[in-house]
Protein backbone atom coordinates (compact mmCIF):
# COMPACT_ATOMS: atom_id res chain seq x y z
CA UNK A 1 0.00 0.00 0.00
CA UNK A 2 1.56 3.93 -0.79
CA UNK A 3 -1.17 5.62 0.36
CA UNK A 4 -4.01 5.60 2.55
CA UNK A 5 -7.42 8.25 2.50
CA UNK A 6 -11.25 7.87 3.27
CA UNK A 7 -13.29 5.34 0.99
CA UNK A 8 -16.11 7.66 -0.36
CA UNK A 9 -17.41 5.48 -3.34
CA UNK A 10 -16.99 1.84 -2.87
CA UNK A 11 -15.17 -0.23 -6.18
CA UNK A 12 -11.88 -1.67 -7.11
CA UNK A 13 -10.16 -0.56 -9.93
CA UNK A 14 -6.80 -0.17 -11.54
CA UNK A 15 -5.55 2.22 -13.92
CA UNK A 16 -2.91 4.60 -15.08
CA UNK A 17 -2.81 7.46 -13.02
CA UNK A 18 -2.93 11.28 -14.36
CA UNK A 19 -2.06 14.02 -12.19
CA UNK A 20 -4.55 17.00 -13.12
CA UNK A 21 -2.73 20.02 -11.50
CA UNK A 22 -4.75 22.66 -13.77
CA UNK A 23 -6.85 23.08 -17.15
CA UNK A 24 -3.71 22.46 -19.15
CA UNK A 25 -3.09 18.59 -17.81
CA UNK A 26 -6.69 17.93 -19.38
CA UNK A 27 -6.14 17.33 -22.58
CA UNK A 28 -4.25 13.97 -22.08
CA UNK A 29 -6.43 12.72 -19.84
CA UNK A 30 -7.70 9.54 -21.27
CA UNK A 31 -10.82 7.25 -20.86
CA UNK A 32 -9.97 4.78 -18.33
CA UNK A 33 -7.18 6.85 -16.05
CA UNK A 34 -7.07 7.50 -12.61
CA UNK A 35 -7.99 11.12 -12.02
CA UNK A 36 -5.54 12.45 -9.49
CA UNK A 37 -5.66 16.15 -8.05
CA UNK A 38 -5.62 17.93 -4.71
CA UNK A 39 -9.62 18.57 -4.84
CA UNK A 40 -11.72 18.36 -7.92
CA UNK A 41 -13.83 21.28 -9.39
CA UNK A 42 -16.42 21.94 -12.43
CA UNK A 43 -13.56 22.63 -14.79
CA UNK A 44 -13.36 18.62 -14.31
CA UNK A 45 -16.78 17.59 -15.51
CA UNK A 46 -15.44 15.80 -18.45
CA UNK A 47 -12.25 14.08 -16.65
CA UNK A 48 -14.82 12.58 -14.11
CA UNK A 49 -17.13 11.41 -16.42
CA UNK A 50 -14.12 9.23 -18.34
CA UNK A 51 -12.07 8.51 -15.00
CA UNK A 52 -12.09 5.22 -13.71
CA UNK A 53 -11.62 6.31 -10.56
CA UNK A 54 -10.92 9.33 -8.75
CA UNK A 55 -8.04 10.13 -5.81
CA UNK A 56 -7.41 13.94 -4.35
CA UNK A 57 -5.53 15.38 -1.40
CA UNK A 58 -8.54 16.74 0.59
CA UNK A 59 -12.25 16.35 0.96
CA UNK A 60 -14.67 14.59 2.95
CA UNK A 61 -17.51 11.99 2.81
CA UNK A 62 -19.96 14.73 1.22
CA UNK A 63 -16.98 17.05 -0.75
CA UNK A 64 -17.44 17.54 -4.72
CA UNK A 65 -15.64 14.38 -6.01
CA UNK A 66 -17.39 12.32 -3.01
CA UNK A 67 -21.02 13.48 -4.32
CA UNK A 68 -19.85 13.04 -8.14
CA UNK A 69 -18.31 9.80 -8.02
CA UNK A 70 -20.92 7.81 -6.31
CA UNK A 71 -23.40 9.60 -8.90
CA UNK A 72 -21.01 8.17 -11.66
CA UNK A 73 -20.56 4.44 -9.74
CA UNK A 74 -16.49 5.05 -9.94
CA UNK A 75 -14.28 4.23 -7.00
CA UNK A 76 -12.85 7.88 -4.94
CA UNK A 77 -10.93 8.32 -2.37
CA UNK A 78 -10.08 11.75 -0.89
CA UNK A 79 -7.95 12.92 2.11
CA UNK A 80 -4.95 11.46 1.19
CA UNK A 81 -3.18 14.47 1.77
CA UNK A 82 -0.49 14.22 -0.76
CA UNK A 83 -1.78 11.82 -3.52
CA UNK A 84 -0.57 14.73 -6.00
CA UNK A 85 3.14 14.76 -4.90
CA UNK A 86 3.60 10.50 -4.15
CA UNK A 87 2.18 9.45 -7.53
CA UNK A 88 3.35 10.25 -11.06
CA UNK A 89 2.11 10.15 -14.28
CA UNK A 90 1.49 6.96 -15.64
CA UNK A 91 1.92 4.93 -12.23
CA UNK A 92 -0.51 1.84 -12.60
CA UNK A 93 -2.22 1.66 -9.05
CA UNK A 94 -4.86 -0.15 -7.56
CA UNK A 95 -7.72 1.70 -5.85
CA UNK A 96 -10.52 0.86 -3.93
CA UNK A 97 -12.90 2.81 -2.85
CA UNK A 98 -14.25 1.44 0.05
CA UNK A 99 -11.52 0.94 2.45
CA UNK A 100 -9.35 3.76 1.10
CA UNK A 101 -6.33 2.05 -0.02
CA UNK A 102 -4.40 2.31 -2.67
CA UNK A 103 -1.50 0.47 -4.08
CA UNK A 104 1.19 -0.12 -6.85
CA UNK A 105 -0.21 -2.43 -9.44
CA UNK A 106 0.99 -3.56 -12.73
CA UNK A 107 -2.19 -2.94 -15.84
CA UNK A 108 -2.17 -6.85 -16.40
CA UNK A 109 -2.32 -8.03 -12.76
CA UNK A 110 -5.52 -10.03 -12.22
CA UNK A 111 -6.66 -9.78 -15.88
CA UNK B 1 -48.97 18.33 17.23
CA UNK B 2 -45.28 18.36 16.85
CA UNK B 3 -43.67 21.51 16.35
CA UNK B 4 -47.50 23.09 17.39
CA UNK B 5 -45.86 25.38 20.05
CA UNK B 6 -43.54 27.66 17.15
CA UNK B 7 -46.66 28.60 15.86
CA UNK B 8 -47.24 30.26 19.61
CA UNK B 9 -44.28 31.70 19.62
CA UNK B 10 -42.63 29.96 22.69
CA UNK B 11 -39.01 30.26 23.12
CA UNK B 12 -38.48 26.15 23.46
CA UNK B 13 -39.03 25.10 19.79
CA UNK B 14 -39.35 21.02 20.04
CA UNK B 15 -37.32 20.38 17.07
CA UNK B 16 -34.56 22.45 17.96
CA UNK B 17 -31.98 19.42 19.09
CA UNK B 18 -33.00 17.89 15.69
CA UNK B 19 -31.69 20.80 14.03
CA UNK B 20 -28.43 21.14 15.40
CA UNK B 21 -27.73 17.73 15.73
CA UNK B 22 -28.63 16.94 12.14
CA UNK B 23 -26.78 19.87 10.93
CA UNK B 24 -23.57 19.13 12.41
CA UNK B 25 -23.71 15.55 11.11
CA UNK B 26 -23.90 17.17 7.82
CA UNK B 27 -21.37 19.99 8.78
CA UNK B 28 -18.74 17.63 10.53
CA UNK B 29 -18.58 15.14 7.24
CA UNK B 30 -18.03 18.36 5.10
CA UNK B 31 -14.05 19.77 4.19
CA UNK B 32 -14.92 23.33 5.08
CA UNK B 33 -11.72 24.63 3.65
CA UNK B 34 -13.47 23.57 -0.26
CA UNK B 35 -16.12 26.14 -0.24
CA UNK B 36 -15.73 28.18 -3.58
CA UNK B 37 -14.87 30.54 -5.13
CA UNK B 38 -15.88 32.82 -2.44
CA UNK B 39 -16.20 30.77 1.11
CA UNK B 40 -19.53 31.65 2.82
CA UNK B 41 -18.31 31.29 6.16
CA UNK B 42 -15.52 33.91 4.99
CA UNK B 43 -17.68 36.66 3.33
CA UNK B 44 -21.17 36.37 6.48
CA UNK B 45 -19.03 38.58 8.89
CA UNK B 46 -19.08 41.34 6.39
CA UNK B 47 -22.99 41.49 5.46
CA UNK B 48 -24.24 40.00 8.86
CA UNK B 49 -26.48 42.93 9.69
CA UNK B 50 -27.43 43.81 6.68
CA UNK B 51 -28.32 40.19 5.35
CA UNK B 52 -30.02 39.29 8.44
CA UNK B 53 -32.53 42.51 8.39
CA UNK B 54 -33.44 42.27 4.89
CA UNK B 55 -34.69 38.26 6.16
CA UNK B 56 -36.49 40.17 8.93
CA UNK B 57 -38.33 42.44 7.00
CA UNK B 58 -38.97 39.06 4.65
CA UNK B 59 -40.62 37.07 7.97
CA UNK B 60 -42.54 39.96 9.08
CA UNK B 61 -44.08 40.50 5.54
CA UNK B 62 -44.72 36.65 4.89
CA UNK B 63 -46.58 36.54 8.47
CA UNK B 64 -50.27 35.71 7.03
CA UNK B 65 -49.01 33.81 4.19
CA UNK B 66 -49.68 30.35 3.91
CA UNK B 67 -46.49 28.45 5.04
CA UNK B 68 -46.23 25.69 2.71
CA UNK B 69 -46.73 27.68 0.13
CA UNK B 70 -43.79 30.09 0.85
CA UNK B 71 -41.63 27.17 1.51
CA UNK B 72 -42.36 25.84 -1.89
CA UNK B 73 -40.89 29.30 -3.05
CA UNK B 74 -37.49 28.97 -1.39
CA UNK B 75 -37.33 25.83 -4.16
CA UNK B 76 -36.24 22.70 -1.83
CA UNK B 77 -36.14 21.42 2.12
CA UNK B 78 -32.38 22.02 1.91
CA UNK B 79 -32.38 25.30 0.50
CA UNK B 80 -34.15 26.12 3.41
CA UNK B 81 -32.11 24.48 6.26
CA UNK B 82 -28.86 26.26 4.66
CA UNK B 83 -30.40 29.55 4.95
CA UNK B 84 -31.69 28.76 8.57
CA UNK B 85 -27.72 28.07 9.42
CA UNK B 86 -26.41 30.86 7.85
CA UNK B 87 -28.78 33.37 8.82
CA UNK B 88 -28.30 32.20 12.46
CA UNK B 89 -24.54 32.40 12.07
CA UNK B 90 -25.09 35.94 10.62
CA UNK B 91 -27.50 37.29 13.45
CA UNK B 92 -24.66 35.97 16.02
CA UNK B 93 -22.16 37.90 14.84
CA UNK B 94 -24.13 40.85 13.91
CA UNK B 95 -25.39 40.51 17.80
CA UNK B 96 -29.06 40.54 17.44
CA UNK B 97 -31.38 39.90 20.41
CA UNK B 98 -32.52 36.38 21.64
CA UNK B 99 -36.29 37.40 20.15
CA UNK B 100 -34.61 38.02 16.90
CA UNK B 101 -32.71 34.75 16.57
CA UNK B 102 -35.83 32.56 17.56
CA UNK B 103 -38.06 34.79 15.28
CA UNK B 104 -35.77 33.44 12.50
CA UNK B 105 -35.43 30.10 13.59
CA UNK B 106 -39.13 29.40 14.16
CA UNK B 107 -39.95 30.93 10.34
CA UNK B 108 -38.26 28.94 9.02
CA UNK B 109 -38.70 25.59 10.92
CA UNK B 110 -42.43 26.83 10.14
CA UNK B 111 -41.45 26.35 6.63
CA UNK B 112 -39.75 22.69 7.03
CA UNK B 113 -42.62 21.40 9.27
CA UNK B 114 -45.15 22.54 6.76
CA UNK B 115 -43.63 20.94 3.50
CA UNK B 116 -41.76 17.84 5.02
CA UNK B 117 -43.85 14.74 5.53
CA UNK B 118 -41.17 13.34 8.35
CA UNK B 119 -37.61 14.34 9.57
CA UNK B 120 -37.86 17.84 8.68
CA UNK B 121 -34.13 18.37 9.19
CA UNK B 122 -32.68 14.91 7.30
CA UNK B 123 -31.86 14.04 10.99
CA UNK B 124 -32.93 10.11 10.17
CA UNK B 125 -31.26 10.76 6.99
CA UNK B 126 -34.54 11.24 4.58
CA UNK B 127 -36.02 13.81 2.75
CA UNK B 128 -39.43 12.96 2.45
CA UNK B 129 -42.05 15.34 0.88
CA UNK B 130 -44.35 13.07 -1.49
CA UNK B 131 -47.49 11.14 -0.12
CA UNK B 132 -48.05 7.41 -0.96
CA UNK B 133 -50.62 8.55 -3.98
CA UNK B 134 -47.39 10.84 -5.87
CA UNK B 135 -45.25 7.40 -4.71
CA UNK B 136 -47.84 5.52 -6.49
CA UNK B 137 -48.03 7.94 -9.62
CA UNK B 138 -44.62 7.84 -10.41
CA UNK B 139 -44.27 4.19 -10.50
CA UNK B 140 -46.04 3.86 -13.17
CA UNK B 141 -43.51 5.74 -15.58
CA UNK B 142 -40.86 3.44 -14.79
CA UNK B 143 -38.95 1.60 -17.19
CA UNK B 144 -36.68 -1.27 -16.92
CA UNK B 145 -32.87 -0.17 -16.05
CA UNK B 146 -29.12 -1.67 -17.00
CA UNK B 147 -25.67 -1.10 -15.94
CA UNK B 148 -25.50 0.79 -18.97
CA UNK B 149 -28.83 2.99 -18.16
CA UNK B 150 -27.34 3.67 -14.89
CA UNK B 151 -23.78 4.97 -15.93
CA UNK B 152 -25.73 7.46 -18.51
CA UNK B 153 -27.86 8.74 -15.71
CA UNK B 154 -25.15 8.97 -13.85
CA UNK B 155 -23.33 11.06 -16.51
CA UNK B 156 -26.96 13.31 -16.16
CA UNK B 157 -26.80 13.39 -12.66
CA UNK B 158 -22.92 14.54 -12.48
CA UNK B 159 -23.10 17.32 -14.94
CA UNK B 160 -26.17 19.04 -13.63
CA UNK B 161 -24.31 18.94 -10.56
CA UNK B 162 -21.63 20.45 -11.93
CA UNK B 163 -23.77 22.86 -13.66
CA UNK B 164 -25.19 23.80 -10.29
CA UNK B 165 -21.70 25.10 -9.07
CA UNK B 166 -21.62 27.19 -11.77
CA UNK B 167 -24.84 28.94 -11.56
CA UNK B 168 -25.17 29.23 -8.22
CA UNK B 169 -21.38 28.73 -5.95
CA UNK B 170 -20.86 26.03 -3.08
CA UNK B 171 -22.89 25.73 -0.37
CA UNK B 172 -25.91 27.40 -2.56
CA UNK B 173 -26.24 24.62 -4.88
CA UNK B 174 -29.39 23.47 -3.44
CA UNK B 175 -31.32 26.65 -5.08
CA UNK B 176 -30.54 23.65 -7.92
CA UNK B 177 -31.20 20.26 -6.89
CA UNK B 178 -32.47 18.18 -4.31
CA UNK B 179 -32.35 14.50 -3.47
CA UNK B 180 -35.59 12.81 -2.07
CA UNK B 181 -36.22 9.78 -0.68
CA UNK B 182 -35.51 7.24 0.27
CA UNK B 183 -39.29 6.03 -0.42
CA UNK B 184 -40.19 2.50 0.37
CA UNK B 185 -41.33 0.37 -2.73
CA UNK B 186 -40.84 -2.99 -1.67
CA UNK B 187 -44.51 -3.52 -1.65
CA UNK B 188 -44.30 -3.34 -4.95
CA UNK B 189 -40.94 -4.60 -6.60
CA UNK B 190 -39.85 -6.50 -3.06
CA UNK B 191 -37.58 -6.79 -0.06
CA UNK B 192 -34.81 -4.34 -0.12
CA UNK B 193 -36.33 -1.74 -3.10
CA UNK B 194 -36.26 1.94 -2.53
CA UNK B 195 -37.09 5.08 -4.39
CA UNK B 196 -35.16 7.52 -4.92
CA UNK B 197 -35.65 11.36 -6.42
CA UNK B 198 -33.37 13.53 -7.83
CA UNK B 199 -33.83 17.10 -8.87
CA UNK B 200 -32.78 19.61 -11.09
CA UNK B 201 -34.16 22.66 -11.10
CA UNK B 202 -34.02 26.65 -12.04
CA UNK B 203 -31.12 25.82 -14.38
CA UNK B 204 -31.79 28.50 -16.45
CA UNK B 205 -31.86 31.23 -14.16
CA UNK B 206 -32.99 33.85 -16.38
CA UNK B 207 -33.30 36.47 -13.65
CA UNK B 208 -29.95 36.33 -12.10
CA UNK B 209 -27.61 35.69 -15.11
CA UNK B 210 -29.16 37.07 -18.10
CA UNK B 211 -28.24 35.92 -21.46
CA UNK B 212 -25.68 33.60 -20.25
CA UNK B 213 -28.06 31.11 -19.31
CA UNK B 214 -29.20 31.19 -23.21
CA UNK B 215 -27.69 27.76 -24.40
CA UNK B 216 -28.49 25.90 -21.06
CA UNK B 217 -30.53 23.19 -23.05
CA UNK B 218 -33.19 22.82 -20.26
CA UNK B 219 -34.80 23.86 -17.38
CA UNK B 220 -36.01 21.09 -15.21
CA UNK B 221 -34.65 17.24 -15.01
CA UNK B 222 -36.16 14.95 -12.84
CA UNK B 223 -34.47 11.13 -12.16
CA UNK B 224 -36.59 8.35 -10.83
CA UNK B 225 -34.61 5.54 -9.36
CA UNK B 226 -35.46 2.20 -7.91
CA UNK B 227 -32.33 0.05 -6.30
CA UNK B 228 -32.37 -2.51 -4.93
CA UNK B 229 -29.94 -3.93 -2.56
CA UNK B 230 -28.50 0.24 -1.71
CA UNK B 231 -28.74 1.76 1.09
CA UNK B 232 -29.72 5.86 0.57
CA UNK B 233 -29.57 8.64 3.12
CA UNK B 234 -28.42 12.13 3.10
CA UNK B 235 -27.85 15.10 5.14
CA UNK B 236 -29.42 18.02 5.85
CA UNK B 237 -27.70 20.05 3.10
CA UNK B 238 -29.20 17.24 0.69
CA UNK B 239 -25.47 15.42 -0.21
CA UNK B 240 -26.63 11.66 -0.99
CA UNK B 241 -24.85 9.01 0.28
CA UNK B 242 -24.56 5.68 -0.96
CA UNK B 243 -24.15 2.94 0.00
CA UNK B 244 -24.22 -0.32 -2.34
CA UNK B 245 -23.88 -0.90 -6.02
CA UNK B 246 -25.81 1.80 -7.60
CA UNK B 247 -24.72 0.59 -11.27
CA UNK B 248 -25.88 -2.70 -11.14
CA UNK B 249 -28.19 -1.65 -8.08
CA UNK B 250 -30.43 0.39 -10.35
CA UNK B 251 -33.46 -1.93 -11.36
CA UNK B 252 -35.89 0.94 -12.64
CA UNK B 253 -35.75 4.71 -13.96
CA UNK B 254 -37.73 6.96 -15.05
CA UNK B 255 -36.22 10.70 -16.67
CA UNK B 256 -38.39 13.41 -16.48
CA UNK B 257 -37.29 16.77 -18.60
CA UNK B 258 -39.32 19.75 -18.70
CA UNK B 259 -41.95 18.28 -17.56
CA UNK B 260 -41.81 15.26 -20.74
CA UNK B 261 -41.01 11.76 -20.03
CA UNK B 262 -38.07 10.60 -21.77
CA UNK B 263 -38.79 7.44 -24.08
CA UNK B 264 -35.31 7.95 -25.90
CA UNK B 265 -32.11 8.05 -23.90
CA UNK B 266 -30.21 9.05 -26.71
CA UNK B 267 -31.10 12.55 -25.84
CA UNK B 268 -29.64 11.82 -22.64
CA UNK B 269 -26.01 11.35 -23.94
CA UNK B 270 -26.60 14.82 -26.08
CA UNK B 271 -28.14 16.68 -22.75
CA UNK B 272 -24.86 15.29 -20.30
CA UNK B 273 -22.47 16.62 -22.94
CA UNK B 274 -24.35 20.21 -23.54
CA UNK B 275 -25.02 20.70 -19.81
CA UNK B 276 -21.60 19.70 -18.86
CA UNK B 277 -20.14 22.06 -21.30
CA UNK B 278 -22.18 25.23 -20.22
CA UNK B 279 -21.64 24.17 -16.61
CA UNK B 280 -17.50 24.68 -17.58
CA UNK B 281 -18.17 27.59 -19.48
CA UNK B 282 -20.23 29.43 -16.40
CA UNK B 283 -17.48 27.83 -13.87
CA UNK B 284 -14.95 29.96 -15.88
CA UNK B 285 -16.83 33.04 -16.23
CA UNK B 286 -17.50 32.77 -12.60
CA UNK B 287 -14.03 31.77 -11.23
CA UNK B 288 -12.74 34.93 -14.23
CA UNK B 289 -14.51 37.58 -12.04
CA UNK B 290 -12.45 39.97 -9.97
CA UNK B 291 -12.62 40.19 -6.52
CA UNK B 292 -15.34 42.78 -6.49
CA UNK B 293 -17.64 41.03 -8.79
CA UNK B 294 -17.22 38.04 -7.26
CA UNK B 295 -18.35 39.32 -3.76
CA UNK B 296 -21.53 41.13 -5.35
CA UNK B 297 -22.13 37.63 -7.78
CA UNK B 298 -21.99 35.86 -4.27
CA UNK B 299 -24.50 38.33 -2.85
CA UNK B 300 -26.92 37.94 -5.93
CA UNK B 301 -26.64 33.92 -6.05
CA UNK B 302 -27.60 33.74 -2.21
CA UNK B 303 -30.37 36.53 -2.64
CA UNK B 304 -31.86 34.67 -5.74
CA UNK B 305 -33.00 31.43 -2.71
CA UNK B 306 -35.75 34.36 -2.13
CA UNK B 307 -36.28 35.31 -6.01
CA UNK B 308 -40.16 33.49 -5.99
CA UNK B 309 -41.13 34.20 -2.27
CA UNK B 310 -39.96 38.13 -2.91
CA UNK B 311 -42.45 38.08 -5.83
CA UNK B 312 -45.26 36.21 -3.51
CA UNK B 313 -45.11 38.89 -0.52
CA UNK B 314 -44.39 41.62 -3.17
CA UNK B 315 -40.56 43.27 -2.27
CA UNK B 316 -37.44 43.12 -4.28
CA UNK B 317 -35.46 39.99 -4.61
CA UNK B 318 -32.11 41.28 -5.04
CA UNK B 319 -29.36 42.06 -2.76
CA UNK B 320 -29.97 45.24 -0.99
CA UNK B 321 -28.40 48.27 -1.22
CA UNK B 322 -26.85 48.07 2.24
CA UNK B 323 -25.74 44.73 1.99
CA UNK B 324 -23.97 45.89 -1.45
CA UNK B 325 -22.44 48.60 0.09
CA UNK B 326 -21.30 46.60 3.30
CA UNK B 327 -18.90 44.14 1.17
CA UNK B 328 -17.69 46.89 -0.82
CA UNK B 329 -13.96 47.26 -0.52
CA UNK B 330 -13.76 45.22 1.77
CA UNK B 331 -11.42 41.88 2.54
CA UNK B 332 -12.80 38.49 3.77
CA UNK B 333 -12.50 37.00 6.78
CA UNK B 334 -9.59 34.50 7.70
CA UNK B 335 -10.39 31.23 6.99
CA UNK B 336 -13.46 30.76 9.15
CA UNK B 337 -12.37 27.63 10.54
CA UNK B 338 -8.59 27.36 10.26
CA UNK B 339 -7.77 28.28 13.72
CA UNK B 340 -8.96 25.74 14.47
CA UNK B 341 -6.86 22.67 14.57
CA UNK B 342 -9.00 20.28 16.86
CA UNK B 343 -11.38 18.64 14.34
CA UNK B 344 -13.72 18.64 17.73
CA UNK B 345 -13.12 22.08 19.12
CA UNK B 346 -14.44 23.03 16.12
CA UNK B 347 -17.32 20.84 15.81
CA UNK B 348 -17.98 21.85 19.53
CA UNK B 349 -18.17 25.80 18.23
CA UNK B 350 -20.24 25.78 15.73
CA UNK B 351 -22.67 23.82 17.36
CA UNK B 352 -22.47 26.54 20.04
CA UNK B 353 -22.83 29.06 16.78
CA UNK B 354 -25.81 27.65 15.21
CA UNK B 355 -27.91 27.16 18.06
CA UNK B 356 -30.68 29.92 18.22
CA UNK B 357 -30.92 29.25 22.02
CA UNK B 358 -27.71 30.51 22.90
CA UNK B 359 -26.58 34.13 22.26
CA UNK B 360 -22.61 34.17 21.90
CA UNK B 361 -20.85 37.00 20.15
CA UNK B 362 -17.54 34.58 18.09
CA UNK B 363 -14.00 36.36 18.01
CA UNK B 364 -13.10 36.94 14.61
CA UNK B 365 -9.96 36.34 13.08
CA UNK B 366 -8.06 39.44 11.20
CA UNK B 367 -9.11 40.23 8.11
CA UNK B 368 -6.30 39.11 5.24
CA UNK B 369 -5.50 40.16 2.23
CA UNK B 370 -7.45 38.74 -0.34
CA UNK B 371 -6.74 37.40 -4.40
Amino acid sequence: MILKGLGVSQGIVKGKVKIIKSTSDHSNFEEGDILVTRITDPTMVMLMNKAAGIICDIGGVTSHPSIISRELGIPCVVATKNATQKLKDGDIVKMNGRSGHISRGEKNEFD
Amino acid sequence: MEGQDIYLGVRKMSLIDDYVDSMMSGLGSMDLTTLEPIDCFDICPLYAKEGVDRVLRIIKKSKFHNKKKLAKKLFTPSAIRIELLLLLIKAKIAKKSQEDLMKIANFYNSLLIAWCLEDPYAKNGKNIIHTKQEISKFLTHLKIANPDIARRLGKLTAACYHLSYSLYSDINPQICYENFGPYDVSDVFGKGHIMTIKQFHELKPRRLLGDKVNDIPCKKIRVYCVYKDVNFTLDALSHAIYDGDTINGLKYYALDIDGALVKNLNKVDFLSEKIAGESVKLWDELTSLDFENSKIRYLFQRCYNYVYLCDEIGIDWKPSNDMLKAVKNRNLVNNFWSKFKDQQKKLDFLRVLIDPRIEILPKLNKQKQQK
